[in-house]
């Protein structure tokens, strides 16, 4: 009896303790036990998400720099998995015409006002190639995939981006504190998927913008967190 | 057809023509547009962190910036009456067809009218 007392109190302090270690060992919870985590966050406005639409009468470029959000990955062990998270407002996005932006804000196209922000949750790395590795960095292809919202509606997203991390060193601390992590990668939406059909009656989809939507992304993460910049 | 009429068709074909060289020489696009979004190839400079990293695929990388341009457009975009995108081919040329217009039926109307004491 004493030995199985003895026994459970074992079992129960080595539960503790690698419980304890789990938790000091700073895995968030959702994010698969990822680590490091960088933040997306410019202030100088170098980061870029850039739309281009192609219809028959016109073609339309829009971009922003405000882009905010956070990656959960490590670049030493890229097999435990991405977890990513950004935003874009709808009220940064400008295509050269005020009035066309104010469009774009309005209830036919991504209704600013009720759906402040696109968001982009990216949660999957289906392949994964090293192009190059150097003493400070280490260069990914990478498909990924995840659900990107738009006027509160979800539609799943898998793209391609190329991947880049950098140790901190001297050249790196010119552009951003920190270790860095920089993406490029460009995707495809398509507008009816989240709803999105223009003014009724209309038609200004197909002849004025087009059906899908050419996304393009560059952006660059570092671990120091936005208020440390 | 009078003189009154001849002139003002004159002014609007000059007016026109004025235009629509304006647009032509300034990009020739669709809307009037004071800055320009556009797509530029842009050298990797030596010092760019990312240089010799294999993050871009050539020397040179593509950049999406935003410069103030003015494009004369073949319509406008104001947001209000005084908004300076109301300028447009369309907004300069079409008032003053919108007069010959207007002379021309005139003029037509007053040559159908009998002269007085002709009954």
């Amino acid at each position: 009896m004493i030995k199985n007392r003895i026994a459970v109190m074992a079992a129960f302090t080595f539960l503790l303790a690698s419980s304890m270690i789990w938790a000091q060992s700073g895995h968030e919870a959702g994010a698969g036990a990822v680590k490091p985590v960088f933040y997306v966050s410019d202030p100088v406005g170098r980061n870029a998400v850039t739309f281009k639409s192609q219809a028959p009468l016109e073609d339309i470029i829009g971009t922003t720099s405000e882009i905010t959000g956070h990656i959960m990955f490590d670049p030493q062990h890229p097999n435990k998995g991405i977890h990513a998270q950004f935003a874009v407002p709808v009220a940064s996005l400008k295509t050269g015409i005020p009035l066309r932006d104010e469009h774009l804000r309005g209830v036919d196209w991504f209704d600013a006002a009720q759906h402040p922000t696109i968001e982009l949750v990216v949660d999957t790395i289906k392949k994964l190639d090293t192009v190059k590795a150097t003493d400070a960095s280490i260069t990914f292809d990478a498909i990924v995939s995840g659900e990107f919202t738009i006027r509160g509606k979800k539609a799943p997203v898998e793209f391609k981006a190329r991947v880049t991390y950098l140790r901190e060193t001297e050249a790196t601390q010119k552009r951003l504190p920190g270790d860095l992590l920089a993406i490029r990668a460009e995707l495809e939406l398509t507008l009816s998927d989240f709803g999105i059909t223009g003014p009724k009656g209309m038609g200004i989809i197909g002849s004025k913008v087009g059906e899908t939507i050419a996304v393009g992304v560059s952006i660059m993460g570092n671990t120091a967190a936005p208020d440390a910049k | 057809m009078g003189r009154a009429l001849k002139i003002l068709i004159a002014v609007s074909l000059a007016v026109t023509a004025a235009a629509l060289v304006a647009w032509r020489a300034t990009g020739g696009d669709y809307y009037t547009k004071f800055e320009v979004v556009e797509q530029v190839d842009a050298a990797v400079k030596q010092d760019d962190p990312l240089a010799g990293t294999g993050f871009y695929d050539d020397a040179t990388q593509t950049q999406t910036i935003v410069r103030p341009a003015f494009r004369f457009g073949l319509l406008p975009t104001p947001q209000g009456a005084l908004d300076k995108h109301a300028l447009s081919v369309a907004s300069l040329a079409l008032p003053f067809w919108a007069a010959t217009a207007a002379l021309f039926i005139f003029s037509r109307l007053r040559r159908r009218s009998p002269p007085p004491g002709a009954e």
